[in-house]
């Protein structure tokens, strides 16, 4: 009756399995798809009509306004509120709560496959359109797009599924925080943007593409905070989550 | 409870007691009553109207933002008199831009509340047991989600017309200046209206979530705009690459204010584009009537 | 299979200022108890409780010794059967009960998927989607990933809402079988027939409050200060009123139908009373039948007083 006991690794697998399950539903996935794809149709026009300016800088702009802009944070909204939030929302979550697995290993199991999805899609979108902008003639901006798009398709997952850990209208308040915080707030009053996870994955794209694609975007905040506030909204994140699944209380039958 | 019947000993009967159920056989109002009662359904709940207090926040705080930028020019016009009006960026003619971004955030808002909740909690059945049919429900609840965007953005034009109304010294002729506007004003408001009614609720035909639906809405909206924007200030767009400007949500807008005031249009993918400015506005028709369509073959194929 | 031991000492739960679970103290051994009381009683709660999902307010929950809540351990010795309807849809029968196989650390767990399968025969329809299930099947699938790690305790939670009659019956069987191998069974229903049918012994809820436990027949023969109704068919129904309704132990007579209804105050009492009577006066009694000894009426009076 008593096995080993599941720790991460054991419980991990099948926890990460369910989840990956549970995102592949189809109309959500193909939204989802749609909207990746709107850069790259943005870069192929771009690339068939010909561009005004320097095709860096293009890349540069396409890539700030509409992939990470946009498509990012709409792409970690819709998996990283759905990872845990519909097993939340529908009670299903219950079956994962009576089993003596971690509550924080069903939190990582979440976050790792929601990131996984938005970051394929993501890094693919930006390489893609990327490419179809600069070519190889500037490694350094493909360089810095990619990992800026994984960097933001990591810190908006987590901060998205801890979020629907907290509160069932995670989708609304999510949206309100890339609308209204990073849309409207951190535009005007430039003291914000210290709190902006837009402007850590600019900033770190600025730092790879060196002077190709300047001049498009400015960095607000510098590298190293940018990295080390990074890191601190993962844990943060993570253990917040791990901590009010924790306390998840299933009270009525719902 | 009339008297029991009698029951011949050792047989086994049954029998119903007349309680006093009487069936309904008055008349019955027909199948133009029931749509009615729920585009008015549709209408009053748009604004929170027999919901409950926290469903009147949303619709009465974005409305009251929608219409704050005209209270501001009448009161400015009256504060600073006629010669200060050449500095007043706030007009009839141009209050589009003002407005647009937050209907489409009261759209998001209320759209999902008006198809979503059936689908959801499976009451179709009871609606198409009725008097209504699928059309007739399609059809309705878009004259009340058109209705309530038209009132919420009428509302800020009217002000702006009565500003003008009273400006002048002599009420006649403030009455020359106005009338001739009345026809424009109705015209757009219908037509952007009915564009975002039709989206909005096509959007809601397709998810039983009511944040996923707000969320597509806004999507929708603001990434294609976004997207148009980009492309047209940084690509050269000639012959039919040209046009992808029309796929601007906020430009088909701005085309039928310019095409119905006789104004510049001045959102970028029409100025670039160098498109006619009746190509918007008919695209925003076209739209507008095709949405319903859409949702009408949904709802075809729905099982209620 | 050794049952588990569910104890409840003075337990309470409150949200605020409701208060679901009141003072409420019970403790479970081998084979089937039934939870029975009217819907917000508070038996999902108590249910919740014991599986660990939920921290009593006062009082203590343990099973086997071990307090519930934030204890890995008692999830390992209790399974829940959830009221909730929802299930992982997109996975197969025998894909939802190995991940939860796999979650509770069961070792040769393809070996223990496929027993818990064939104790609830859903050996046939494992490898089609849940979304697929009828509601029975689904029902029995959440039995089997309750199952699967060989818990002592069993937990269901309104486990026959919604079955036709059939399904009903399996899963009475279902659950006597359960009970027979020896672990501890505790289900909730509102449904008196059902309660009556399965359990061994009965908790019944009012109000958040325990109104009495035990066999329900015993219950309501503890109730003896209010009158017992019989029903008896005799040969001269009105001679032996006229005899019987002189005596202190009746409480009153009423002819209906064909049939003498008698009120007794002493259960006891009365049926000695009633054979000398009879014999007495001559009369034959030919049925004699308790009239509200089901459930059904200890239950009216629970919740009517």
């Amino acid at each position: 009756m008593s096995g080993p006991v599941p720790g991460s690794p054991a419980a991990l697998g099948p926890l990460v399995g369910l989840t990956a399950g549970g995102l592949v539903g189809r109309r959500r996935s193909i939204g989802v798809v749609l909207l990746a794809a709107a850069p790259v149709l943005v870069a192929a026009v771009i690339a068939i009509g010909g561009g005004l300016g320097d095709s860096a800088t293009l890349a540069a702009d396409v890539f700030s306004t509409i992939t990470l802009g946009l498509v990012i944070p709409l792409a970690a909204l819709v998996f990283g509120t759905a990872a845990l939030g519909t097993a939340i929302e529908d009670g299903t979550i219950v079956y994962l709560l009576v089993k003596p697995v971690p509550r924080r290993t069903v939190v990582l199991a979440a976050m790792l496959v929601a990131t996984a999805a938005t970051a394929l899609l993501a890094v693919a979108a930006s390489l893609l359109a990327g490419l179809l902008l600069v070519g190889f003639t500037a490694p350094g901006l493909l360089a810095g797009m990619a990992v800026a798009a994984l960097l933001a398709s990591v810190l908006y997952v987590v901060v998205f599924v801890t979020l629907s850990i907290f509160t069932s209208r995670a989708l609304l308040v999510g949206l309100g925080y890339v609308l209204l915080w990073e849309g409207l707030v951190t535009t005007l009053l430039a003291g914000t943007r210290i709190l902006s996870i837009r402007e850590y994955a600019t900033s770190t794209m600025l730092a790879l593409a060196g002077t190709e694609g300047s001049g498009a975007a400015q960095a607000s905040v510098a590298l190293p905070e940018a990295l080390a506030l990074s890191l601190a909204v993962v844990a943060a994140a993570f253990l917040l989550g791990a901590w009010r699944l924790g306390r998840f209380e299933v009270g009525e039958a719902g | 409870m009339t008297t029991p019947p009698d029951l011949l000993a050792g047989s086994a009967t049954g029998s119903i007691y007349d309680l006093g159920y009487r069936r309904y056989d008055g008349p019955r109002l027909g199948r133009r009553h029931a749509v009615g009662a729920l585009f008015v359904h549709g209408l009053r709940g748009a604004f929170g109207l027999g919901r409950g207090g926290r469903a009147k926040i949303a619709p009465l705080v974005l409305g009251g933002l929608i219409a704050l930028p005209a209270v501001v020019s009448v009161g400015f016009g009256t504060l600073a008199g006629g010669a200060a009006e050449e500095f007043n960026p706030i007009t009839l003619e141009g209050y589009l831009p003002f407005a647009q971004t937050l209907l489409v955030f009261f759209v998001a808002a209320q759209a999902p509340e008006f198809l979503v909740r059936d689908r959801r909690y499976h009451v179709l059945t009871l609606y198409f047991s009725r008097a209504i049919e699928r059309a007739d429900y399609v059809l309705a609840k878009h004259l009340a989600l058109l209705a309530a965007v038209a009132l919420v953005f009428a509302l800020p034009q009217v002000i702006l017309l009565l500003g003008m109304l009273f400006a002048t010294p002599s009420l006649a002729d403030g009455l020359a200046e106005v009338v001739p506007l009345l026809g424009p004003v109705i015209g757009r408001t219908f037509v952007v209206s009915a564009l975002l009614a039709g989206v909005g609720l096509a959007a809601s035909a397709f998810t039983v979530r009511r944040a996923f639906a707000a969320g597509t809405i806004i999507a929708v909206f603001l990434v294609l705009s976004g997207v148009v924007t980009v492309l047209v200030n940084r690509v050269g767009l000639d012959g039919p690459l040209a046009l992808v400007a029309l796929a601007d949500p906020f430009a088909l807008m701005d085309g039928v204010s310019a095409l119905l005031f006789g104004v510049e249009p001045n959102m970028p993918a029409i100025l670039r584009s160098d498109l006619p400015v009746w190509l918007f506005a008919g695209a925003a028709v076209a739209i507008s009537l095709g949405c319903p369509i859409l949702v009408l073959l949904r709802y075809r194929r729905i099982s209620a | 299979m050794t049952a588990g031991v569910v104890e409840l000492t003075d337990v309470s739960r409150w949200y605020g200022n409701v208060v679901a679970v009141n003072g409420v103290g019970f403790s479970l051994g081998a084979g089937v108890t039934g939870l029975l009381g009217p819907n917000g009683a508070g038996k999902s709660t108590l249910l919740h409780m014991i599986a660990g999902l939920l921290r009593p307010s006062a009082g203590t929950v343990t099973v086997d010794g071990r307090t519930t809540y934030g204890d890995p351990e008692v999830f390992r010795r209790v399974g829940l059967v959830p009221e909730r309807e929802a299930v992982f849809g997109y996975l197969t029968g025998r894909a939802f009960v190995r991940l939860n196989a796999d979650l509770q650390g069961v070792p040769a767990a393809t070996d223990a998927v496929e027993r818990a399968l064939a104790t609830v025969e859903l050996t046939g329809a494992a490898d089609r989607a849940l979304v697929t299930y009828s509601k029975g099947m689904r029902q029995r699938a959440k039995v089997a990933a309750a199952l699967v790690h060989d818990p002592g305790v069993l937990v269901l939670d309104e486990p026959f809402n919604g079955m036709d009659p059939r399904q009903r019956l399996h899963m009475m069987d279902l659950l006597r079988d359960l009970a027979r191998d020896g672990r501890t069974i505790l289900f909730s229903s509102h449904i008196l027939e059902e309660v009556e049918r399965v359990a061994e012994r009965v908790l019944v809820v009012v109000g958040g409050r325990l109104a009495a436990s035990g066999d329900f027949r015993e219950i309501r023969r503890l109730m003896t200060d209010r009158p017992h109704a019989f029903r008896l068919r005799t040969s001269d129904d009105r001679a032996l009123a006229a005899a019987i309704v002189a005596r202190p132990t009746v409480a009153g007579v009423a002819l209906e139908d064909d049939r003498l209804v008698v009120r007794a105050t002493d259960f006891a009492a009365f049926t000695g009373d009633l054979a000398g009577i009879a014999r007495a006066e001559g009369i034959s009694i030919f049925e004699l039948i308790p009239a509200d000894e089901s459930l059904e009426s200890v239950f009216a009076y629970l919740v009517r007083g």
